[in-house]
């Protein structure tokens, strides 16, 4: 393994994206940097920009509105990268499917390495998931 | 001020432009001619201090019927004007010279049902993605049967009965 | 020389994506321009297409903090439509969880401001002490969230009698836990500094938007529903609404803040009368809905939620309207971020608690220039803890100067 991919996969930084979803899935991110799962241990952190991710989290079935730069924010994620489609809506618009807005799911656009299913996926559920992509590598 | 008396204010100042439809002590609603739709708001907002919350459009056959929801908060009831622009080319005055709050509602109406109004100071979508076409009015609905309507027959609408093409109310079919 | 500076539509502080344009002169907000919409699925068209016990399943998911508030204000209005009554048990059920909901919404905005504003720490422990808060919802309603508590005429799962002591352990460790925010956030000088007279938005305003909730409540708009329109329990107990004056970002800091003891106080009264109903009578049955329209409102934690839904007898609703609160909140920030600067101005936006999803982020450009610059998420969270930093010095350099 190179010293590059050995780095990432020590500390990998997650970029999270929000297409139109409802929230909950990502408080439920967010609830995995706070003190009961503590995902900092594992070297997992939320990253401001883009251009720093290793990891795309994406949750939400994908409005209109948001398309376009959903399509320009992964252009502009340095590569490696590997793309979670998070959340029941992430993975296949969940109850959103019909909706007249939505042109999901993710995978439609850019390709998905892993999907995390729930409603919300719980933090349990989510640490695991990063933990399976990472394996990939 | 008593649910009573802000019914009887309103009945005196608009006389037979307006009707009034009580369908439960927390529920009152006013139907309202297009023309004094601001004057309505204006007194109800102003003059009787009720609180601005929100609008709604119904899409229905020859028109779309737009509301306006204003709680009396003291009185514990919810008041609700209505009206209702004919089609084609629904077209309202707007309230945002009263309550600037009704900015983004109104946009919203105008966005999906096509409901224009006059004076709004920047009538544009507020919800819909700049790559769907200016013409895309994603509630607007061909309503085919000429009986259907989404208008309520009670007390106040009798005009519901008309534009259903049925007897009005008390009368045999 | 104004500036235009873009903030979105993914964006630090909030969850879901926004977008605000700021027109700025030097440091200082002359204008804004607020795009919406990046999270509109159309859920008011998708509901005509869902029988009316579906629906509750779709509201829910309108926003995932709030995710009560919807489907209880939509039961309302069927309710209203139908002209029924819930069972009493039902009633303190829907009121406990709504209640539990808004201690957790409460606490988690006080959490993202506290990080924002470079206290990290508070970030850390509010969430912590949220944690057993969503351990006894899960317990009680079988979700951490989402709780597919509400269905029209009741509700759908009784809370279980062996989980009561341990809802009542909760309230007392956060209240202890509730007490110990509120006076590290009302004693410390530099939040005093950071958040008073920011984002000021008065009581005059706050009536011509139609401003609700703790926004409109900060400012002294002295409403809320859970008084003024109240339904099931919350005639039945007794609770302060929480008023301030001023309407800046301390403000409306306090009041979620004092709302929270009010919320236990809420939940202990609600259980306590739990016990004189009888177990397992919580859904009063309809079988048909009327022709009719029906209104429902609901005291969420961002403010009033109000559904409108209109039948004709079917089995669907021919029309339902979904109004949250921060439809009429985000708005408000049209005026009150002016005059403020771009690093109060994440914190202005994010003081209404702004739930985009249920509504549907930032650029600064310069006027005279119409030079535009954009600014990252990293960037907006370091200006603002920049400037925490630089007041907590100068605190100290006074304190050390005697």
């Amino acid at each position: 393994m190179s010293l590059a991919l050995k780095a990432l996969k020590k500390s990998p930084w997650v970029f999270h994206v929000n297409t139109g979803a409802c929230n909950n899935c990502d408080i439920e991110i967010l609830d995995c940097l706070t003190p009961r799962f503590d995902v900092e241990r594992f070297g997992v952190i939320l990253v401001g920009s883009v251009r720093h991710a290793d990891v795309l989290l994406i949750s939400g079935p994908v409005t209109q509105n948001i398309l376009p730069r959903l399509k320009r924010l992964y252009e502009a994620a340095p590569r490696p990268i590997k793309v979670v489609a998070f959340g029941a809506c992430g993975c296949r618009c969940g109850i959103f499917r019909d909706a007249y807005n939505t042109v999901g799911p993710i995978d439609k656009y850019i390709p998905v390495d892993a999907y995390i299913p729930g409603c919300p996926p719980k933090p349990e559920t989510i640490i695991s998931g990063i933990v399976k992509v990472l394996n990939q590598l | 001020m008593e649910r009573e008396e802000v019914k009887k204010r309103i009945a005196d100042k608009f006389g037979s432009k307006v009707r009034i439809a009580e369908r439960s002590p927390k529920r009152v609603f006013v139907y309202a001619e297009n023309e004094i739709w601001v004057e309505l708001a204006h007194f109800l907002f102003d003059d009787l201090g009720a609180r601005y919350d929100t609008g709604c459009a119904v899409d229905d056959r020859d028109g779309v019927e737009v509301m306006f929801f204003f709680p009396f908060d003291r009185e514990h009831f919810f008041l609700t004007i209505k009206t209702f622009a004919a089609k084609p080319n629904p077209t309202l005055n707007s309230i945002t010279s009263v309550c600037p709050g009704a900015k983004w509602i109104e946009r919203e109406m105008f966005e999906m049902y096509e409901v224009n109004f006059r004076n709004h100071p920047d009538l544009r979508p507020v919800l819909r993605a700049d790559t769907r076409p200016a013409d895309y009015f994603a509630a607007k609905r061909e309503v085919k049967d000429e009986h259907e309507t989404v208008r309520q027959r009670d007390d106040g609408d009798a005009r519901a009965d008309e534009v259903a093409g049925r007897p009005p109310k008390g009368t045999n079919p | 020389m104004v500036k235009k500076i873009p903030i979105g539509p993914f964006h630090p502080l909030l969850e879901e994506p926004e977008f605000f344009e700021l027109h700025v002169d030097g440091e200082r907000v002359v204008g804004i321009d607020i795009t919406i919409g990046w999270s509109h699925r159309g859920i008011e068209l998708l509901s005509e297409h869902k029988t009316w016990d579906q629906v509750p399943f779709l509201v829910e998911r309108i926003c995932g903090i709030c995710s009560c508030s919807h489907p209880y204000a939509y039961v309302k209005a069927v309710e209203d439509l139908c002209r029924i009554e819930v069972p009493p048990r039902a009633q303190f059920i829907r009121c406990i969880v709504a209640e539990l909901e808004r201690l957790h919404s409460h606490l988690l905005w006080t959490g993202l401001a506290g990080h924002f504003l470079g206290y990290n720490t508070v970030f850390m422990w509010t969430w912590r002490f949220r944690e057993p808060l969503l351990d006894v919802l899960e317990a009680v309603t079988g979700n951490r969230n989402h709780y597919a508590v509400m269905k029209p005429g009741g509700v759908r799962r009784d809370i279980p009698q062996e989980e009561i002591p341990n809802i009542l352990k909760l309230l007392d460790e956060l209240e202890k836990n509730n007490h110990m925010l509120t006076n590290a956030i009302l004693d410390d000088p530099v939040i005093h500094a950071r958040t008073k007279g920011v984002g000021v938005f008065n009581k005059d305003q706050c009536r011509l938007y139609g401003a609700l909730g703790p926004t409109a409540r900060s400012a002294g708009l002295d409403i809320d529903d859970r008084r003024d329109h109240p339904i099931d329990a919350y005639d039945k107990v007794s609770f302060n609404v929480i008023l301030c004056e001023h309407g800046d970002v301390f403000d409306k800091a306090v009041v979620r803040q004092l709302e929270n003891f009010e919320s236990i106080k809420i939940i202990r009264q609600c259980l306590r009368m739990l016990e004189g109903t009888k177990p397992g009578e919580i859904c009063t049955e309809i079988h048909e809905v009327p022709p009719g329209e029906g209104i429902g409102v609901y005291e969420a934690p961002r403010g009033e939620v109000l559904h409108y839904v209109r039948s004709n007898g079917g089995n669907m609703p021919i029309r339902h309207r979904v109004r949250a609160p921060s439809f009429n909140n985000i708005l408000t920030n049209e005026l009150s971020v002016l005059g403020n600067t771009v690093s109060d101005a994440g914190l202005i936006t994010a003081a209404v608690d702004p739930c985009y999803s249920c509504t549907e982020r930032v650029g600064i450009v310069d006027r005279a220039s119409g030079e535009r610059r954009i600014v990252t998420e990293a960037d907006l969270v370091r200006l603002s803890q920049e400037k925490t930093e630089e007041i907590r010095k100068r605190f100290a350099a006074l304190k050390g100067n005697g």
